[in-house]
């Protein structure tokens, strides 16, 4: 029998300091490469800024989106500081709501297309032959497909409209409409997650894994998705801003999970006229929010790309 | 791969997307909750402000339902709903009061000559703008944030701040155009029409283009800055060929993704273009769609669903064919 004797206990100390100290995170090239990035540091800020600003935006104005007060203020005026619209709609109310609406549409459809997409690309990419070619098939289909008008035909006809507003109504409209852009744009995930596992695949430590007799479920778990991990994060978020671009061109033509979907009161307020009543804040506002948000979202893959990708190091 | 394998591959491919697309518009439109479609032909044929008694109601009801077809067995539906479509019986528009297909053919004219010239425009800007940031580090500073902020602006707020600084604040070009600022052009061809042309169609078709070309130029600067970092380009730097000699050869090899990312885009960049037009008032399709959308005329909606779904096809086949010609390994494989 052995017996652990001094000195390896001392050679175990030494290496578990060694490997204690070789993760943590902080002295990593990783984070000190992250530290020097200032758009990394610039978008997270604005995204966190949109963010509480969705969450806590409700609590720091005393208007409903539809209380109607002292209509044409310029935004910075007290009580309502992105000003008003021609008819007495308070902008930022308008906004903060408006963006909740948007964002929590995005969000579901964003995480449905990233579950079903990588769920569909492990099954196509571990699997092979028959699935891979089904699978392959619908995303052909799929990219082909003018998604757009279907989520036209389907916003139009089947979200539930009526004269009360609910939050019941709302919330299951918000649902329907995010699974359906979910369900319309997963193919990218598939796509780049099929590539990504085919590659995995045939590499030695998951052939290794097989051979020591581990099942498929468990080598997917433990050996290929830990692999993937950081990268459909990084997908996420571009599926996210994707889907944010598609909700607010969506809601621009009236298909609208809410009364109070942003985008659909831009266009309300249009229609009445804003722009020639020289009222910029009412569309600049809201616009300027969301495409900080979207850029930053598009951007900050930009940069965790540049951190992890040695390729595009540009240093 | 033969070409002509790889061609009828691609016809097979749109051939079912077509039936599919087809299909999915006439399952959305035949079991929406209120039968839209019973509802808008019983308005049509009711005169409004008159009361009708139950049974007249009824008796209007069984014609419209006739008329529609809706009494058949499903499967006979979906049979004439085929018939109609390739006969040109696509419905009857409420909004228009006008047959769809008549209404259709005007606003997509209208919609190829601003939508079709901006894609070409903004696909070949964004690409050369894209190349030139991942080959010089400085014009990459001032580019790059350029390009990512246009790549994330929904095309109509684009649009809504163009028209309210160049249309409303400093009157250089009209804010809302009129179907006669686009055809007089057409019809009487003179200075005055060219600058009442002019003046309209500038500010939608600028639009279009900058936001488009924010994307081609994102997607062609990640695509260059890989081949550049490859090791043919390392090679042909290590054997001292110059830096403009090495770009054009990385930029062979990353436009084939851009050509067919063109096809992929097309379907977005049209409905971008609908909403963005409809800021301008351009008799497109985009301000018939909010109207049919919010009037929820459903066989204007159905018909501009089908019919620019056709027209993303058609450019799409039109667009892998141009695809063989800019890629020699399938024109190679034709010859060879």
């Amino acid at each position: 029998m052995l017996k652990p004797d001094k000195g390896a206990d001392k050679i175990h100390d030494f290496f578990a300091k060694r490997l204690s100290k070789m993760f943590k995170f902080t002295e990593s090239i990783t984070w000190i490469l992250l530290k020097r990035n200032v758009k990394f540091w610039i978008c997270a800020s604005i995204i966190a800024i949109v963010l509480s600003l969705t969450l806590i935006g409700p609590c720091l104005t005393p208007y409903r989106p539809l209380d109607v007060t002292t209509p044409r203020l310029p935004p910075l005026s007290s009580g309502s500081p992105f000003g008003t619209d021609n008819l007495g709609y308070d902008v930022f109310s308008a906004t903060v709501y408006g963006l909740r609406v948007s964002l929590m549409v995005g969000l579901i459809a964003a995480v449905i297309a990233t579950a079903i997409g990588t769920i569909l690309g492990l099954i196509a990419g571990y699997k092979g032959g028959l699935a891979d070619s089904i699978i392959d098939g619908a995303t052909n289909i799929l990219i082909a497909l003018p998604a757009a008008f279907i989520m036209i035909m389907v916003g139009a006809f089947y979200l539930q409209m009526g004269e009360a507003p609910s939050a019941l109504r709302e919330i299951r409209n918000m649902a329907f409409l995010g699974s359906m852009i979910g369900i319309l744009m997963w193919h990218w995930t598939a796509k780049a997650v099929r590539s990504h596992v085919a590659a995995l695949k045939i590499s030695d430590y998951v052939i290794v894994s097989k051979l020591s007799g581990n099942s498929d479920l468990k080598i997917i778990l433990k050996e290929i998705i830990p692999n993937i991990a950081s990268y459909i994060i990084l997908v996420f978020v571009i599926q996210l801003a994707n889907a944010l671009v598609t909700i607010v061109t969506l809601e621009f033509l009236g298909i609208k999970a809410s009364d109070w979907s942003l985008f659909a009161r831009v266009m309300q307020w249009l229609q009445m006229g804003v722009l020639h009543a020289h009222l910029w804040w009412v569309f600049l506002i809201p616009g300027a929010i969301i495409v900080a948000f979207i850029a930053s979202l598009y951007l900050i893959v930009l940069s965790l790309d540049e951190v992890f990708n040695p390729r595009l190091r540009r240093v | 791969m033969s070409l002509k394998i790889y061609l009828a591959k691609r016809a097979i491919v749109y051939f079912i997307v077509f039936v599919v697309s087809i299909t999915i518009v006439w399952f959305l439109a035949r079991f929406a909750p209120g039968d839209p479609a019973l509802t808008a032909l019983m308005r049509f044929m009711m005169a409004p402000g008159v009361r009708y008694t139950e049974e007249q109601i009824a008796i209007f009801k069984q014609r419209a339902i006739e008329m529609l077809g809706l009494n058949l067995p499903i499967h006979e539906q979906y049979i004439l709903f085929w018939r109609n479509l390739l006969t040109g019986d696509w419905g009857y528009s409420t909004y228009f009061s006008a047959p769809v297909i008549e209404k259709l053919i005007e606003v997509a004219s209208y919609d190829l000559l601003l939508i079709a010239p901006a894609i070409l425009v903004s696909w070949f800007l964004g690409n050369w703008m894209g190349a030139i940031a991942a080959r010089q580090k400085t014009a990459d500073r001032i580019l790059m944030p350029i390009i990512y902020i246009l790549t994330a602006t929904p095309y109509f707020l684009f649009g809504l701040v163009m028209v309210y600084i160049f249309g409303v604040v400093y009157n250089v070009f009209k804010p809302t155009i009129t179907t006669i600022d686009i055809t007089g052009i057409f019809h009487n061809p003179n200075p005055e029409t060219l600058a009442n042309f002019l003046r309209a169609y500038t500010l939608p078709f600028i639009s279009l283009v900058l936001v488009s070309m924010g994307g081609w130029a994102s997607g062609m600067r990640t695509l260059m800055i890989y081949e550049l970092e490859s090791n043919y380009a390392k090679y042909m730097e290590a054997l001292g060929f110059s830096s403009r000699r090495i770009s054009s050869y990385a930029f062979r090899y990353a436009i084939n993704p851009q050509i067919s990312g063109l096809g992929i885009q097309l379907g977005t960049v049209i409905i971008a273009g609908l909403a963005l037009s409809s800021i301008f008032n351009y008799p497109g399709a985009g301000i018939a769609l909010i109207y049919a959308i919010n009037y929820r005329d459903i066989f204007l909606i159905q018909g501009i669903a089908i019919f620019y779904t056709l027209m993303v096809i058609a450019a799409n086949f039109i667009i892998d064919l141009f695809y063989i010609l800019m890629d020699p390994r399938l024109r190679l494989g034709f010859m060879g």
